[in-house]
């Protein structure tokens, strides 16, 4: 026996002792995967107000007095599914709203396929999102929304809201990314000497699976061996197994992203980092963040390996609005949405938003008072992105770090810490 | 080099590589018997095998000299037969054709030198774990749980690919593979559509040119019929006062 098998013997020594465990554990694996699971995901009954080629307006009906007078559409990503927040009974973002009295639509992209490779962000932003919001401000006879995007969706909707601030009372951003120049994420280290257009060219779309291939290898101990390893640990625990099934199949439920859409996104965003800096063209009109003159509440996840902080915390600076708020919670990108604790705040932390700006004018004091007592908050230091997904967490209760490079502003921010 | 590499399956120890480095028998006098006589195939395997050098180090060296050797072997030995110009009726098919095996070549070595990059983590963790476990041994401490031993593995393994991943040699090798994957893509497209043509199919091309008239006519009617439909209200309000 040589010197490294020694301790490799104790190890295993080890291990066999729990194979007895892990014997009874698949033996009871065997009951719950062979048996009734219940692992559907966005069971929240919903009606489908409008269409639009591939793309679908879900409303869902309230179940409890309206609270929020405004609706709240919820703008998702190209990129995976909306039905991550309704992934599952009591931990589902559209019921929290739900049970808040938010009046809610959700923009489901639907699947695009091979002849939907030409549409561009235009489309998707001054075509879709535009015609959406109108249908719901038609439908309600009101002149402005409340409109929340989501990762991609969030970068939409602020590009909608800076091209049409008219039609919209006030913006919520979730992990959305604004500021493409920064190294915390290697999404934005990755893409910097990529060239697209070759792909677009072969597939015509950008394939979901070539997607989900390098959101995998992020972080591949994590997301393909830990993962696994964990799943066969509670291969005897049925809530487990459902939940987890029910992320797997969020997860790998992954459209393409139309071809033009995506090479417009990764060149002029990722690469030239145009948004940001308001020089960004959609449609052949520039993106003015200055013209965001609502109010903006810019949620964010401290340990967010796709959209990391450094690309959030920018945007409450850029824009027009004097009334902004940044919030960072202590959390994953998706952890924000599905993780028990972050629910239990982040949702209620919106609609408490949205409810103190109902009334314009009213708000319009409120703030000013809020600003004036709280001011300009000491800012923590953000720790090192971890690759977690789904990272949970408690929310930090601390505002983001500000960027060194964003201009002492003479406006008011509210940059409050969360109640947590 | 080949021998090295075919090393392991031979069963030598590294001590013994010298010796063990002869096959069992004749590999190139029976490949040659099966070949014939003479020609250019059995001159590229006298070359292939000649090329070949004994370096004696670890699995990754070898497997990455074996990548590297191999697209040496390859852009010397076939690429040139590929790019022989082609004559006669089939000269432009036969072209995509050889095109498309030079391309799949170039994808399957990016492949493989990515594939390759990826297990270097893996690699060093296994190292890393073997001094810890060293480690515990030198001072007499008995080793811990499996479960804490993964935990360390799982931690360490995770850095050794942060590492990597924000290196400029993947950033470059990804961009690699990603460009020649999309190569490979559009060259295999091109011979399929050729062969398509031959059928009452309409290849992506041809449907590619359509869904690009329907986007750009659709996006006009759209535009136009919200043109009309604001005109329309305009007019509306100016007939109501």
């Amino acid at each position: 026996m040589n010197a490294w098998e020694m301790p490799v013997n104790d190890i295993m020594t080890n291990w066999l002792k729990g194979v007895e465990n892990a014997r009874e554990r698949i033996l009871k694996s065997k009951d719950v995967l062979l048996g009734p699971l219940d692992t559907e995901i966005a069971k929240t009954p919903y009606d489908v107000v409008y269409e639009e080629d591939r793309i679908k307006l879900k409303h869902y009906r309230l179940t409890s007095g309206k609270q929020v007078q405004t609706p709240l559409l919820i703008v998702y990503a190209l990129i995976n599914r909306e039905t991550m927040l309704d992934l599952q009974p009591g931990r589902s973002v559209v019921q929290h709203f739900m049970n808040m009295g938010v009046d809610l639509y959700m923009v489901d992209w639907g699947y695009p396929t091979r002849k939907d490779r030409y549409l561009t962000i235009d489309d998707h932003v001054n075509g879709y999102m535009d015609n959406v919001v109108d249908f719901i401000r038609d439908r309600h006879g009101i002149q402005n929304i409340n409109l929340m995007g989501i990762c991609m969706g969030g970068t939409f909707s602020i590009i909608y809201s800076a091209l049409h601030p008219e039609k919209i009372k006030n913006l919520v951003t979730t992990v959305a990314p604004s500021n493409f120049d920064t190294d915390q994420g290697l999404l934005h280290l990755w893409t910097r000497g990529m060239d697209l257009g070759r792909i677009i060219e072969a597939y015509g779309n950008m394939p979901g699976d070539l997607l989900n291939l390098c959101f995998l290898l992020l972080n591949p101990a994590r997301l393909v061996i830990d993962k696994y390893i964990s799943f066969f640990e509670n291969m005897d625990d049925k809530q487990f197994i459902e939940n987890f099934v029910r992320m797997e199949k969020w997860i790998f439920d992954s459209p393409d992203v139309p071809g033009e859409t995506i090479r417009q996104f990764i060149e002029d965003c990722y690469q030239k980092n145009l948004l940001i800096q308001s020089r960004m063209e959609v449609g052949g009109n520039r993106v003015d963040l200055k013209n965001i003159t609502m109010p903006l509440l810019n949620i964010y996840s401290k340990f967010d390996h796709l959209v990391p902080p450094g690309a959030c915390d920018l945007l409450t600076s850029k824009v027009g609005s004097r009334d902004v708020e940044d919030l960072c919670i202590e959390t994953g990108h998706i952890g924000i949405y599905v993780s028990s604790k972050s629910q239990k705040q982040f949702t209620p932390k919106i609609v408490e938003w949205l409810k103190q700006r109902e009334n314009a004018a009213e708000s319009e004091s409120t703030i000013d008072a809020e600003a004036e007592n709280a001011g300009r908050q000491t800012v923590a230091e953000a720790e090192p992105v971890s690759g977690h997904w789904p990272e949970q967490g408690p929310m930090t209760g601390k505002t983001a770090p500000e960027s060194k490079a964003s201009p002492k502003k003479k406006k008011t921010l509210v940059k409050t810490r969360a109640a947590a | 080099m080949w021998r090295a590499f075919l090393l392991p399956w031979t069963g030598a120890q590294c001590s013994e590589a010298k010796e063990s480095l002869q096959p069992p028998f004749d590999m190139i006098q029976a490949l040659m018997q099966v070949m014939g006589p003479g020609g250019l195939s059995q001159e590229i395997f006298k070359w292939l095998w000649n090329k070949s050098e004994p370096t004696g180090n670890g699995v990754e060296k070898i497997g990455h000299e074996a990548v590297k050797a191999w697209t040496a072997i390859y852009e010397k030995g076939f690429q040139p037969l590929l790019k022989i110009p082609q004559v006669g009726l089939t000269r432009v098919h036969q072209e995509k054709i050889n095109r498309l095996a030079d391309k799949f070549h170039a994808y399957q070595a990016t492949v493989s030198e990515f594939q390759m990059l990826l297990s270097v983590p893996m690699q060093k963790s296994f190292a890393d774990m073997r001094e810890e476990l060293d480690r515990l041994r030198e001072k007499g401490e008995p080793a811990q749980d499996f479960k804490v031993h993964y935990g360390t593995w799982i931690k360490v393994l995770e850095n050794h690919y942060m590492s990597l991943f924000r290196s400029q040699e993947y950033r470059l090798a990804l961009s690699r593979l990603l460009n020649e994957t999309a190569a490979f893509r559009v060259t295999g497209n091109d011979v399929m559509m050729e062969f398509l043509e031959f059928l009452p199919i309409p290849t992506n091309r041809e449907m590619d040119e359509i869904y690009k008239e329907l986007y750009t006519l659709k996006k006009q009617t759209k535009e136009s019929a919200k043109k009309i439909s604001k005109l329309e209200s305009a007019l509306a309000k100016k007939e109501i006062q």
